[in-house]
Parts: structure tokens; sequence; C-alpha cells
């Protein structure tokens, strides 16, 4: 399942971040497989997801979510 | 004394500042680097047997930049050498979250650099149950480590001494980032190029592409989870969380201040409360800085000998000055306000609940903070705009900021609503002119929001815009970094902005006061016009008609067939030119053309009510005009120092001069439009 549809207070594990522009940036933040994902909010009209992975906290647009997917 | 440069690093929002400033004091200055608008700290002290210079970085994320900021760091870092060599790095960490510090700090390391690591916020990470090891991890990385809250003061001498050690052995692998097989490769690069660092060599591969046969794409991606296993192992021994001491306030607060309906209430909240504080509040202080420049003009005026200096000094010098200082009361709570959202870890929080709407319009959720500076100074709104990473979202942002409605229209904007409607009270409470004042707002948030649209359909995107910010805890702020924020962008306001309305005061005034041969005899002039008047009734007679035969008059009336047909005569033209120092300057122009035909001590609503255009000979500031003065005064970019600082910050000329085209072209046609239809 993709990130970007996991619904609020998800928790999962990441299972691949799909090739991008952006799949380093998005790795150095933390989300890299393996990783402990929860999903602690979303903003309204399909605004960025707020998610933590171990102890840090981030965000991240829905546009870039779309290339996480987890399980 | 020996000598040793020391580099300050660090993910942003590690309290890199408040430990620059504990370690320095006063002893530091900002200059900048060159080329691009970031400022460069550097400050001094002494410990032991050393005299310590230190340069403080910006914050940065990744030896990959997005940012300017991240792109000078990284520069910086890579191309070490010269008379700025850095002996040392100190390097510093989160202690309440250290993992993404050490994924950078493994990058810088690999870079060659010596480096004590500092992890800040101590107190807090214990107070949350966490724990590190750092002995573990000074022989993993191979550096020092001391723990410190540059909050309390705590653990700054054990850093300023580690400062003085040599670093111990790594036990790590040097080339950890890379799977195994390539190793050859990359080693074989580094030596037939003779390059000194290979890591340097592993980024000229992955950035600049300099190994074509390699997927660098590849190693790049691999480096990410390589080193964050790396990363994650040395942590795994290195820290151990108390789950039963964490306490999440974080959480607790998020799920109020991040709510889909709560969330965006309390933001309203937050800037009903920073708009009241920035115009009421300041009011005060402003009233104060007006009658002291106006006890000093007086005191210069009866003080010094009557002439061209003291005419030079009373009415060009200081009014210019006044017209700086009296911005700076909002600027202060404007910035108290930001520096409290910034440090609270609140600001993040607005940055993601703004983000979609900003999107649609071509901005980020990070343009927020500087359109709402813009209410109160575009200058400082534009030097706000270097947190957006992406070209094209910071280009927008400093392209419609200036249509906001600033303060420096409100002295305009009240004149001319006075003159437009009386003032009524509508179902007994409320006031007309409010209503309109409240009106001229909104025209500025519609029109920026349009404009940016526009833009978004007309500049090429060169970089994908992405969206990734980390949500720091929430923090109770440091009195000291409030402050030192308060003045490093006031100091930036004046020097910026003030330079420039003080020199274009200068320009006014010259040539406000000399002009060809009618200006030269002005008395005999206006005595033959008006023979049996005294002399103080005289005086401001005379001071028009100077105005009038002046340089400044002449150019009003140069432009005068090109503002026909918007309503104005040659004298709003006078006033549109010299308002182009500040805004607020139309005001005080006025009053001075106008005191030509009165009889008595008017205000100066009186004296415009009365005016006649001397091209229809109706009254000038007739309903089709004001509507169309206010139109031209919301669009128009009648200020010198935000093109200044919009040139500074986008260092393109041409986008400094389609600012200008597209707002005073936007004035000018909708002010034509407005009158032509009302008149």
């Amino acid at each position: 399942m993709k990130l970007s549809e996991c619904h609020t207070s998800f928790v999962g594990v990441i299972q691949e971040v799909l090739e991008s522009d952006f799949d380093s940036k998005l790795m150095e933040y933390g989300l890299i497989p393996g990783a402990n994902i929860r999903v602690i909010n979303k903003a309204p009209f399909q605004g960025p997801v707020f998610v933590s992975i171990g102890s840090q906290k981030i965000a991240i647009r829905k546009e870039e979510a779309s290339f996480i997917t987890v399980k | 004394m020996k000598k040793l440069h020391v580099a300050l690093i660090g993910n942003p929002n590690v309290g890199k500042t408040t430990l620059f400033n504990r370690l320095c004091g006063v002893n530091q200055k900002t200059g900048n680097y060159p080329g691009v608008t970031v400022d460069k700290k550097q400050g001094k002290f002494k410990h032991l047997t050393h005299s310590i210079e230190i340069t403080d970085l910006p914050g940065f994320d990744s030896i990959y930049p997005k940012s300017i900021d991240e792109e000078l760091v990284v520069k910086y870092l890579k191309n070490n050498s010269g008379k700025n060599l850095i002996d040392k790095v100190i390097f510093v960490a989160d202690g309440t979250n250290i993992k993404k510090n050490l994924y950078l700090l493994s990058q810088v390391k690999d870079l060659g650099y010596d480096i004590v690591l500092a992890i800040n916020l101590i107190d807090i990470a214990k107070r949350k149950g966490i724990q590190i090891d750092t002995n573990y991890l000074s022989q993993e990385f191979g550096i020092h480590v001391v723990q410190i809250s540059a909050r309390k003061g705590e653990g700054v001498d054990e850093l300023k001494s580690a400062l003085l050690l040599d670093s111990p052995e790594s036990r790590a692998d040097d080339l950890k980032y890379l799977r195994p097989e390539n190793h050859a490769i990359l080693k074989d690069f580094t030596e037939k190029n003779n390059l000194q660092n290979i890591y340097k060599s592993f980024l000229s591969i992955t950035q600049e592409n300099t190994l074509p046969e390699v997927n660098s794409k590849k190693w790049k991606s691999e480096e990410a989870i390589l080193r964050y296993q790396f990363v994650r192992k040395v942590l795994d021994k290195a820290i151990y969380i108390d789950k039963s001491l964490a306490t999440d306030l974080t959480s607790k607060l998020d799920s109020i201040l991040m709510h889909k309906v709560g969330g965006y209430l309390i933001f309203l909240m937050v800037l009903l409360v920073i708009f009241q504080s920035v115009f009421s509040l300041a009011a005060y202080p402003m009233g104060w800085i007006e009658s002291f420049f106006s006890l000093l003009h007086d005191t210069m005026q009866s003080g010094l000998a009557p002439g061209a200096f003291t005419s030079f000094i009373t009415e060009g010098l200081i009014p210019g000055i006044e017209g700086v200082v009296i911005f700076v009361p909002q600027i202060v709570i404007l910035f108290f306000f930001f520096a409290l959202l910034d440090e609270s870890g609140y600001m993040n929080r607005i940055i993601y609940l703004m983000d979609r709407v900003m999107q649609k319009v071509g901005m980020s959720g990070k343009s927020v903070v500087p359109l709402i500076s813009s209410f109160a100074c575009a200058v400082p709104a534009i030097m706000a705009t270097r947190t957006i990473e992406n070209k094209r979202e910071r280009l927008i942002t400093i392209l419609v900021a200036p249509l906001l409605t600033c303060s420096a229209r409100l002295p305009v904007y009240t004149i001319l609503i006075g003159l437009l409607v009386p003032n009524h009270l509508l179902f007994g409470f409320v006031s007309v002119q409010a209503l309109v004042l409240l009106g001229m707002y909104l025209l500025g948030v519609v029109t920026s929001a349009l404009a940016a649209i526009t833009f978004k359909y007309l500049i090429k995107n060169q970089y994908r815009s992405f969206f990734i910010t980390e949500m720091p805890r929430y923090l109770l702020p440091s009195l000291k970094n409030v402050f030192f924020t308060i003045w490093e962008n006031t100091k930036a306001f004046i020097w910026n902005a003030g330079k420039i309305i003080v020199a274009a005061s200068i320009i006014l005034y010259v040539l406000g006061t000399n002009g060809g041969e009618k200006f030269k005899n002005t008395e005999q002039y206006v005595q033959a016009k008006y023979p049996g008047l005294t002399q103080a009734e005289l005086a401001p007679k005379i001071s028009s008609y100077e105005l009038e035969h002046s340089y400044l008059g002449m150019m009003g009336k140069s432009i005068e067939p090109a503002i026909i047909p918007l309503g104005y005569d040659w004298k709003v033209g006078i006033a549109l030119i010299s308002s182009i120092a500040a805004r607020e300057v139309f005001v005080g122009t006025m009053s001075i053309i106008y005191s030509i035909d009165s009889e008595e001590d008017l205000s100066i609503m009186q004296k415009l009510e009365k005016e006649t255009n001397s091209n229809t000979g109706k009254p000038t500031f007739n309903f089709a005009t004001c509507i169309s003065l206010l139109l031209f005064y919301a669009f128009s970019l009648q200020c010198m120092s935000t093109i200044a600082v919009t040139y500074k910050e986008t260092k393109s000329l041409k986008w400094t001069s389609i600012q200008f085209m597209y707002m005073t072209g936007l004035a000018y046609l909708v002010s034509l439009i407005a009158y032509q239809i009302l008149s």
C-alpha cells in the first residue's frame, strides 16, 4: 500500500522507496525500507502527511508519500 | 597564543545559534558570503592556550544540497582550503533526536574533518529518559563527544577543552557507504584523479556524474540505506531510552494544534494576536518617535543658523531618517512573534497546515511567514523567503509579497478614505471608513493570490517542488535567541531599507529645493500675484510656488499627460514621484503642495477637499479620483527599498523589473478603468 493512502494512526513498516529524483532525500530523513512508521495526522484538503519514524517526526506532501510503499 | 579556526555546523533547529551566542557572547560580527545573501557569522573567544575563531554556518540537512543555504555550506565544507582553513568542526546534535544528526555527522566525518560532537539539549533528553553512551559514539566515529545544554551553559567549558585535544581513531569502516563490490572502482577513480579524500571523489561521482559508467543514482540511494544501517547499529548500542520516563507533551499538543478544524482556528487566533499587536501596540512607540523627531526638527531649526544647510538637515535628512525609524516598532513586534513561533516549534505546524492551500497558488507552506510579514513591510518579508527551498515558489512569494497592504500604505489610505466617505456609523457601531479600509486589505490579499496563480502558469519549474520537513518537539523559547532574532532582523531592515529611504529623501529634497529662473525669483512672482498680502500670509504661497517650479514640480508636470486619464493633475504627480522613496511621503508632499490656496490654517484633509483640478475645474478629490488613487497605491510598487531588496534577494535584474512593471502596470490599468467608469 502507498503511504499516501494510509489512514491516520496507521502503524506499519516501510517496504520500498520507489526510484525518483528525491528518493535519496527521503532516505536521508530516515524513510528507508524496514523502518517502522506511524501516520500521526493528515492535513485537510489532500495536504501533507505527518508521520513518525522512530523518535523522529516528519511531514511530507502526499505526492512524495505516494513513492513510499508500506505494509 | 595559538590560533584555531573552528566551524560550527549541524542540522537546522538543534540550538546551533544558542551555542554560538554562548561561546562568543557579544564578540561576534555578521558578514556576507560572496555572491549569496546568507549571513556569515563569525566570533572569537579564548580558551587556555588558544585563541579560537569560530564561523557559524547555516543549518543544513544533507551533503546533497536542496536550498541556497545548504549549497553554501556544502561548498564551504568541500573546498576547505586557503586562508580560512578549518582546523576543527563542532558538530551540534539534538540529544532528543540524534539519529538524523548522526547521519549527517558521518558524512561530514567522511569528508575528512576533525570533529567534536556537541550533543545539545541534554537536559531535555534526560528528562525524556534518554541516556547516551558518549564513549561508544566517540570510538565508533573517531571523535570527541561532549554533552551540553547551550541554553543553560552546561558542558560548554568541557566542549572548549575538547577542541584542543587530538581526536581518537575511528573503529568504523571507511567505506561503509558503498557496497563492497564497488570499492575497487571508487579507489581506482580516486587514485587516477589524484584526489585527497575518497568521500569527496564519491561525491564527485554521485553529484557531478564524473564517472559515466557508474549508476550514480543507485550509488546515492545505496549510500542512504547503508549509512542509515550503520547509524542505526551504532545507536542501538549507544542510546538507551527509558520509555517510562518519556512524557509526550508534543504528541498531545499536536493533536490539538494540528487538528483539522481546531488547528486552523488556533492559527487564525495567533494571526489576530500578531496583527492586533503590530497595529495597536506599535502605535504608542510610533507616536513617541514622531514627537521625538518633530522636537528634533524644531530644535535644529531654531538652534542652527537659517540657510541651505539647516534646511537640508531639517527638511531633508531628519524626515528621511524618521521615515525609516518609524517602522522599527512594528518590525520589532513582528519578529518578536516570529521568533516565539519559530523557537517553540509551532512555525513548522503552520507550514504543515498551510502547505496545501499555498500550493494551489504556486507557493509553499513556507511562504506563509513572509506573507504575514508583508502586512508590516515587504522588505523583511522578502528577506524571509530564503527558507523556501524551491526556486519557483520562492520567486512567486517575492513577486507577490508587496501587493499585501504594508503599513506605509496606511497613512495614504487614511487620508484618501477620509476624503472618500464620511465617518458614518453603520447599524450604529460599524464605521464605514473602517469597512473601506478592511476592503483595501482584502483587495491586497485577493490580488496577491491572483497574481501568484498567474505566475504559477508563467514561470517554468526547473526543480521539482517537494516538501519534506521535520517537526521539532515543542520547546519553551529562549529569551536570548528571541532577542537575537529581533536584533538581527531589525538591523538588516534598517540597513537595507534605511539607506535607500534616506538617500531617496535627500535626492527628492534637492530636486524639490532647486529649480530654474522662476524658482529662483519666487518671491517677486508671488508678491506680484498677490499684492495686498502680509509677509505671514505670503509664506505658504511662496513655498508652494517654489515647489511648483522646482525640478520636482517640473517632473510632476511632465508626467501630467500620462496621469490625466487617471483623474490626477500635476500636483498629484509630484506626490506620486516623491512617494517613490516611501509611500507615506505622499501625505507630507500633499500638505506642502496644497498650502497654495488656503487662506486660513486648515488641516490637510480640509485643504484637499477645497482643492480644484487645474484641468477640469471640478474638485480634485472627487469620488472617482479618490478611488483611482486608492487603487493606484494598492497595486503600484511605490517603494525603492522593496525594489532594492528584491534585486538583492533574486540577484536578477529581469525579475526585479518584472515585479516593478507588473505592479505599476496593474496599478495604472486598474486606476484608469476605475476613473473612466466612475467619472
